[in-house]
């Protein structure tokens, strides 16, 4: 072909492929465009302390978690914009995290226009597929850390492959090296979690080893400037604490690690479970199993597929070892697996299409179709959303403060119960085993923590370690973090305190937590509300909740023939959750009234079979009645 | 012996025996020790043969999830029980089963490291470099393999494992251009087949481990052996049609689609962490396991379809959702083995050395002694759990079996798992009556129904399998009913069997299954108790 035909195919090609991924990252952020609330709970406590930390706070020393400061840090950027944009801090964080998408996409294709002439670097535009195809499978795990670790990580998993198996670039240019150094500053995201380095570690082995750099003669390949980057940033990062206070150093060292470390076990789950408990994790496993068995199969064809096939088995390995089915843990393995499917694509693509009418097919009709799939996939999905918005009933969010609208599903009856208690600049207190349900609630509704522990992990944590090993100091931090939580009112003095009933309302029961500083302290019970097995409490005097009571009203009102939207809307609560108690009524009453086997006769049997029973015991009774009246002498 | 006999074929099998020799060792101590039980799996299908002996028609006297080539499984250690009891060797059936998975054993070790050895006599040097190393390593590798699915000896996937070694060994090395006995090869392609077939979930893994040997080798190769798969998925789908038409009927109405229906369905229950065993160590092993071997591929070709079967095997136990050990085995052979193997490709360079052989049986004694000492002492954790679980004074299972009930009676032990049934009926010599051989039937059913409205095929199985049980608890035979506390005694209560549990029998305390939970990590969930029913008619008078 002519160059000049060649370089007018190539852009013809490009431009749609550029669109395609243009219009599917869109599919996929219009989702919280029509859900500008919604965001996972674990990224709203960090958002929080983003917050918090934007206030002057010092992590570990004025409030507590367990992770390390860097995602606060990253937190700390969107919760800055939010307070210069008027809208929610939820949708801001959305538009951070396609940020660092679109940062990490431009990496890899960065990485693609500098290894140009490399055997291998056909593929990485399949990879930026393959991070798009991750990216659009994140909602409640959007944002998470090990979602910023592997948008930043990859791109230098990708550069140092490519740079290892080319060491004629070892000297490069200088936009080699920039974008060398800017790779190795994106890999200093292993440092969210401290377990995470193992993936760096390990990669790196098996990277230099296949390419030989760890012989004599080819070591200047390991001190390439995008891993010096890495070693002196994380050098930095590690020197950094040395300017934190030593109360913080010392609660992160002695309390938070050992404390996570030792009582995490109470979080676990089986491993089955963590395989295939959920939908998400099926399609994961599924992912892992096809990614891994294509890379056998091709395993020759890409210097590429060893180290995304150690990354992806070390995710797997991380992933089982803490045994806990939460789906964020095992987003390493889902997008790894992506990616790794894509190449294989990319890799099968060239093995069958590389040359004549194949070529010309993908390369002419190939890439319009996709972009005409990717207008479908958008449209299908605005179209849905669209619908849900329009026939839900919607809340103006300046009662948040922000602009725009949303459902009033994403209010859920905690955040109705924080606007309906308190007011802007007010402190909430919500001790649970989760993050959820104080977070997001919280930080939707502008309120402030009301404690430096923004949720109740490290109670059964403290329990587990006290189980554990049945040494006397996990009492004592215990009866420590109780008496904390009272400082914590006693200062802030929370609008409103949430505690979880089940372990939780055990333990601070045990210490005399509700004597001490809650009952009889200018706190009054709303009651359970029927949220989360939540007991909340409220400074002064008490209000309108949702109670059992009012909730057995709305049911029956629903069952009468209201409109279900109606009752929702009257009394404030989520149609969604109104709905879901209505249905397990009307289950109930199928299943009493139905010829299942669990029901119907068989369950009349059942209960004429107790009744003759109690008759029975009743009949006994009566009988010893008339002994004793007898034995007595009068007559019965 | 000199470093350089190391490379012909007698020193290369004598080398590659004398380093497996620790761990067969290791092996011999710990079965002549321990306290033999086989597993609960085997055991069932060994009681089901007996059954279908004894003239019982399978899938519609009682139920099986096994395909007839399963079932028919039985017959071989049942046919050398006889033969031997003939030649006046009479000995428990239970040790003769445990004797002919070992021949299997040595079959598949012997035909593996044949195929190998041939194959290097014949290929050139660039492919001797290649197979050496997993030559050398192989007795070690696959005894290490064997010794930690111990637990599970004589199971599907473990005989699934033997079986499919040799072939693939086979089939990779027909790639490479050698040329094997034509009635072997067609012979070990037969019995990689039969083994496949035993489970329908087995035929996608053979077909997979098959398709990517072609892919890695870049071409599809037909020799021999496939003859032999051929003939062996024929007589598989042949021995349905040897079963009588109510067994046929009954598999395709019953068996199977509670079968196909089982799959993927995760019990909520199993969610919590002492609800199922950790098994975390084994995916572990298989993560580390698969790098390992990645990185090694590029040295042996072989590597590729053992490292497939790896995968495969995280297939099985994700799509199974049961959790059980049992239905780990392919993962933990084929990652124990891989492992192996890579160990000794490191060593490769090295093989030229006198003190290589040395080094490699220091290796194989120091590997062989950490087996032992890791699984002895998860072996008395296990077990110990019983004088903890002892603290209300409540009696074993088998306690109960032997104080309710005499030698040759029927009972009906309602259990979701087979663990506490089989091979304890066995030992104490008691007949599981009826249709149900575990009550997984019942608890599937529920979940089902619990999940979304289930079909007709589903629901009408479904109430055969429960009329049918009716008939078992009405027919006055039982003299004992055992039943687990959670989430069985709930099954039956909700799918009307509780005026059964309520009236024709009654409650006489509770009973635990802990002396032969003897596998490391299988705790069968928080062990919750058996209810013991004795029947009213014979005076139970319940609690």
């Amino acid at each position: 072909m002519k160059p000049v035909l060649r370089r007018a195919v190539a852009v013809y090609m490009w431009l749609f492929l550029t669109l395609s991924f243009l219009v599917f990252s869109l599919s996929a952020l219009q989702y919280f465009l029509f859900h500008p609330l919604f965001i996972g709970n674990d990224q709203s406590v960090y958002l929080a302390m983003g917050q918090l930390v934007l206030d002057g706070l010092v992590p570990y020393r004025d409030f507590f978690d367990f992770n390390a400061p860097l995602i606060i840090y990253l937190s700390a950027l969107p919760a800055f914009f939010s307070r210069f944009l008027i809208l929610p801090v939820s949708l801001v964080f959305d538009f951070f995290v396609y940020l660092c998408f679109f940062i990490s996409c431009s990496l890899v294709l960065a990485t693609y226009l500098q290894f140009k002439g490399h055997k291998d670097s056909y593929v990485l535009p399949f990879a930026i597929a393959g991070l798009t195809w991750m990216q659009s499978n994140q909602y409640l795990d959007l944002g998470q850390r090990e979602h910023f670790f592997f948008l930043f990580y990859l791109p230098y998993l990708l550069f140092r492959a490519l740079r290892l198996s080319d060491s004629a670039r070892i000297r490069g240019g200088f936009a080699l090296n920039i974008l060398a150094v800017v790779v190795g500053l994106s890999a200093l995201f292993v440092h969210i979690k401290p377990q995470l380095l193992i993936f760096f570690l390990v990669v790196e082995l098996v990277t230099c080893y296949k390419c030989g750099a760890l012989r004599k003669e080819k070591r200047k390949l390991l001190f390439a400037p995008e891993f010096l980057t890495f070693l002196i940033g994380s050098l930095l990062y590690f020197l950094h604490f040395a300017f934190y206070p030593r109360e913080a150093v010392m609660n992160l060292l002695n309390e938070a690690i050992p404390i996570y470390a030792m009582g995490f076990k109470w979080y676990e789950n089986s491993t089955i479970a963590c395989l295939v408990s959920t939908n998400s994790g099926i399609n994961t496993t599924f992912l892992f199993a096809a990614s891994m068995l294509f890379a056998v199969a091709l395993f020759s064809r890409s210097a590429l597929l060893l180290p995304l096939v150690s990354f992806n088995g070390t995710a797997f390995v991380m992933f089982a070892f803490f045994s806990t089915n939460w789906t964020y843990r095992y987003l390493p393995v889902q997008g790894c697996s992506m990616v790794l499917l894509m190449i294989e694509l990319a890799i099968l693509l060239r093995m069958f299409a590389s040359g004549g009418l194949p070529r010309f097919a993908l390369q002419f009709l190939g890439s319009p179709l996709l972009f005409i799939y990717a207008l479908l996939t958008f449209y299908q999905y605005y179209s849905a959303y669209a619908a849900t918005f329009l026939a839900a009933e919607n809340v103006d969010l300046r009662s948040l403060g922000c602009l725009g609208f949303a459902s009033t599903r994403e209010l859920s009856p905690p955040l109705v119960c924080i606007l309906r208690h308190s007011k802007p600049g007010d402190a909430i207190l919500s001790i649970s085993q989760g993050v959820a349900p104080g977070y997001p609630p919280v930080l939707l509704a502008g309120r402030r923590p009301g404690s430096r522990f923004l949720h109740g992990m490290h109670l059964p944590m403290l329990d587990t370690c006290l189980e554990r090993t049945g040494d006397l100091k996990y009492k004592r931090k215990l009866d420590q973090a109780v008496l904390d939580y009272g400082e914590d009112i006693e200062k802030f003095k929370p609008a409103l305190i949430f505690v979880q009933d089940g372990e939780i309302e055990e333990l601070l029961k045990q210490r005399g937590f509700f004597e001490k500083f809650v009952t009889g302290k200018g706190y009054v019970s709303l009651g359970k509300l029927n949220f989360e097995g939540m007991k909340v409490f409220k400074r002064g005097s008490s209000g309108e909740v949702s109670g059992p009571d009012e909730a057995k009203a709305m049911v029956l009102e629903v069952l009468a023939g209201k409109d279900l939207s109606k009752v929702a809307a009257e009394h404030n609560v989520s149609a969604a959750t109104l709905k879901t108690w209505v249905d397990k009524a009307r289950s109930g009453i199928d299943l009493a009234v139905g010829d299942a086997s669990s029901g119907g006769e068989i369950s009349l049997m059942t209960e004429l079979v107790q009744t003759r029973q109690k008759l029975f015991g009743k009949i006994l009774e009566i009988e010893k009645l008339k002994q004793a009246l007898k034995n007595s002498g009068k007559q019965p | 012996m000199k470093a350089t006999d190391i490379t012909s074929a007698v020193g290369l099998k004598a080398g590659s025996l004398l380093i497996g020799l620790p761990v067969f060792l290791v092996f011999l101590f710990d079965l002549l020790s321990s306290t033999g039980d086989i597993s609960p799996w085997p055991a069932m299908r060994l009681t089901l043969f007996e059954r279908f002996r004894s003239g019982a028609l399978p899938y519609s006297d009682f139920f099986s999830f096994d395909t007839p080539p399963a079932l028919f499984l039985g017959a071989l250690p049942a046919g050398l029980h006889q033969m031997l009891a003939g030649m006046g060797f009479l000995q428990p059936l239970v040790l003769v089963f445990k004797l002919s998975v070992f021949l299997a054993v040595a079959l598949s070790l012997v035909a593996s490291l044949g195929i190998l050895c041939f194959a290097l006599e014949t290929v050139q040097a660039e492919r001797k470099r290649e197979l050496m190393p997993l030559a050398l390593g192989f007795t070690f590798s696959f005894l290490a393999a064997n010794y930690l699915v111990r637990f599970q000896f004589g199971d599907l996937q473990h005989l699934f494992c033997l079986a499919l070694l040799p072939y693939l060994f086979l089939r990779a090395c027909s790639y490479m251009g050698v040329r094997f006995f034509g009635p072997l090869s067609v012979l070990l392609g037969f019995l990689a087949a039969l083994a496949a077939s035993l489970d329908l979930l087995f035929v996608p893994v053979f077909v997979i481990c098959e398709l990517v040997l072609a892919a890695v080798s870049g071409k599809l190769r037909f020799d021999k052996a496939l003859l032999g798969v051929g003939l062996g998925f024929c007589l598989a789908v042949a021995s349905l049609f040897t079963l009588p038409e109510a067994s046929r009927a009954a598999f395709f109405e019953i068996c199977l689609p509670l079968r196909l229906a089982k799959l993927l369905i995760l019990d909520e229950i199993l969610a919590f962490v002492k609800c199922a065993p950790d098994l975390r160590f084994y995916l572990i092993l298989f993560g580390v396991a698969l790098v390992n071997g990645f990185l090694l591929l590029s040295r042996s070709r072989l590597l590729a379809p053992l490292l497939s079967l790896m995968i495969m095997g995280l297939l099985l136990f994700a799509v199974e959702a049961e959790g059980f050990s049992s239905e780990l085995v392919v993962l933990i052979f084929s990652s124990a083995f891989v492992l192996g193997l890579n160990v000794f490709q490191w060593l490769s360079p090295f093989s030229g050395g006198r003190l290589y052989l040395p080094v490699a049986i220091l290796f194989s004694c120091l590997a062989s002694y950490g087996f032992y000492t890791v699984n002895h002492q998860a072996l008395d954790q296990s077990l110990s759990v019983s004088s903890e679980l002892r603290r209300n004074g409540e009696p074993d299972l088998g306690e109960v079996l032997d104080q309710n009930s005499r030698i040759g009676d029927n009972v009906l032990v309602v259990c979701d798992f087979p663990s506490a049934i089989y091979p304890a009926l066995l030992y104490y010599d008691r007949r599981q009556y009826g249709y149900l051989t575990t009550s997984k039937p019942l608890h599937l059913y529920r979940v089902l129904r619990q999940i979304g409205p289930t079909n007709m095929v589903i629901n009408n199985a479904c109430e055969t399998i429960i009329t049918k049980v009716r008939r078992d608890l009405d027919s006055g035979k039982i003299a004992l009913l055992l039943v687990h506390k959670s989430p069985e005694e709930e099954d039956m209560r909700c799918l009307g069997l509780a005026f059964y549990l309520d009236n024709r029998f009654a409650n006489s305390g509770n009973a635990y299954y802990y002396s032969r939970a003897r596998a490391p990590r299988e705790a069968i969930g928080y062990l919750f108790p058996f209810h013991v029913y004795l029947p009213r008619t014979q005076g139970g008078k319940g609690k």
